[in-house]
């Protein structure tokens, strides 16, 4: 667990680092930023639009806008949280401007395949995961925002917090809650290992 | 509240490691002595293990990486473009002011070499020859109309002609506009006088 910890303040201290190269004048450095969070930033962004294109795109608008940032200015204290917190005010924004609700993804062919390399989990796992990602879009949009800044993005705590302008106390609970509500959709699929 | 519930708010950032020492060492406790709430954990585990994030496939990625760069790339330009586009502006006026300074020089030009040594006379026949003349024909009636009786013609009045202006008299300018210059009377002798010295 320390262990996890740690690497979040690696993580932290990583991009504070290509931060401080990029405005040094290496402009490789943002490509490297860029490269580490586009797929936290994707996965966040299609279970918010529930698109891939959109997801696409505004993927594409959050590191434009994390270069402005960093190109014009200090970066902000929290660059993950500030970051994260963009995407999803990006991802509302797009919904309102799109004017269309977000329908849950589908997962195709190649994405379970490229999940399990064994044809025969391919239907089951499919199965399980449907009735995960369900039961996720039932959850409240705060709720599901802070588990999937969690789960997907690999935010801290402190960092959903920020992000979401709540008390960390209140992400703990939006966690525990979003995980109890896996907890039942799985029971109801398949039975699961008791050891700890 | 009884120690699964309190555990219960910690379950979710214990299983992300982001629980605090402390708070981690209460959940593993509590974790030892209750099976009820380590079949929970467990049950939670093996969901979030079976909910992998939706990566990005390799082209979605360059796709995105290729626009963020694009981007970034007019943003650096975007002072450089500005002033280039300006200096364009400024570069193509100047040139179409000059083309329309020179285009119009040469017309004049051959304006004036064309035009013959009567200027006025041949210019004024020119327009009119040009300038086409409106010609409104009146409406034919629809019905025929009875012409109005003819009346003795008047005899045309005698015409009155003014007499000749009398011929303009030049008169020397200096005389009419310049004023008389008051010349004080030579007394005899001087001249005299003057022509003596010179033949001195």
């Amino acid at each position: 667990m320390e262990d996890i910890a740690a690497a979040m303040a690696s993580q932290a201290r990583r991009d504070e680092q290509l931060v401080a190269r990029f405005q040094a004048g290496d402009a490789r450095a943002f490509d490297e930023l860029a490269a580490i969070h586009l797929g936290h930033l994707f996965a966040l962004s299609v279970e918010l639009l529930g698109n891939r294109d959109d997801a696409e795109e505004v993927t594409q608008e959050v590191l434009i806008k994390l270069y402005h940032c960093i190109s014009r200015s200090r970066p902000p204290a929290r660059l993950r949280a500030w970051l994260y917190r963009v995407c999803v005010n990006q991802c509302h924004d797009w919904r309102r401007s799109q004017r269309r609700r977000p329908v849950m993804l589908e997962m195709t062919e190649g994405a379970d395949r490229a999940l399990d390399p064994d044809p025969a989990n391919w239907a089951a796992g499919a199965a399980l995961r449907e009735a995960l990602r369900s039961a996720l879009w039932e959850l409240p949009r705060q709720q599901r925002t802070a588990f999937l800044l969690c789960h997907f993005a690999g935010l801290s705590v402190n960092d959903i917090a920020a992000a979401l302008g709540c008390a960390p106390g209140t992400v703990r609970v939006h966690l525990s809650r979003a995980t109890a509500r896996l907890r039942d959709a799985l029971s109801a699929e398949v039975n699961v290992d008791e050891s700890v | 509240m009884n120690p699964c519930e309190r555990i219960g708010h910690l379950i979710g950032s214990y299983l992300y490691g982001d629980a605090a020492p402390d708070e981690a060492h209460a959940v593993e406790s509590h974790l030892a002595i209750c099976p009820r709430c380590r079949r929970d954990v467990g049950t939670r585990r093996a969901a979030l293990a079976a909910l992998p994030p939706p990566a990005p496939t390799e082209r979605e990625r360059q796709r995105i990486l290729e626009a963020v760069r694009a981007a970034a790339m007019g943003a650096d330009a975007v002072c450089w473009h500005a002033t280039r586009q300006w200096r364009a502006l400024a570069i193509a006026g100047a040139a179409a002011a000059a083309a329309v300074l020179f285009v119009g020089g040469m017309w004049v030009g051959e304006q004036r070499a064309s035009a013959p040594a009567t200027p006025r006379a041949t210019l004024g026949a020119a327009v009119r020859a040009v300038t086409p003349v409106p010609v409104v024909a009146a409406p034919e009636p629809m019905h025929p109309v009875p012409a109005p009786p003819k009346r003795p013609a008047r005899e045309a009045p005698p015409v009155r002609r003014l007499p000749a202006p009398p011929p303009v008299r030049h008169a020397a300018p200096a005389a009419v506009v310049q004023a008389p210059r008051v010349v004080a009377p030579v007394p005899e002798g001087v001249d005299d006088i003057r022509l003596a010295a010179l033949e001195e």
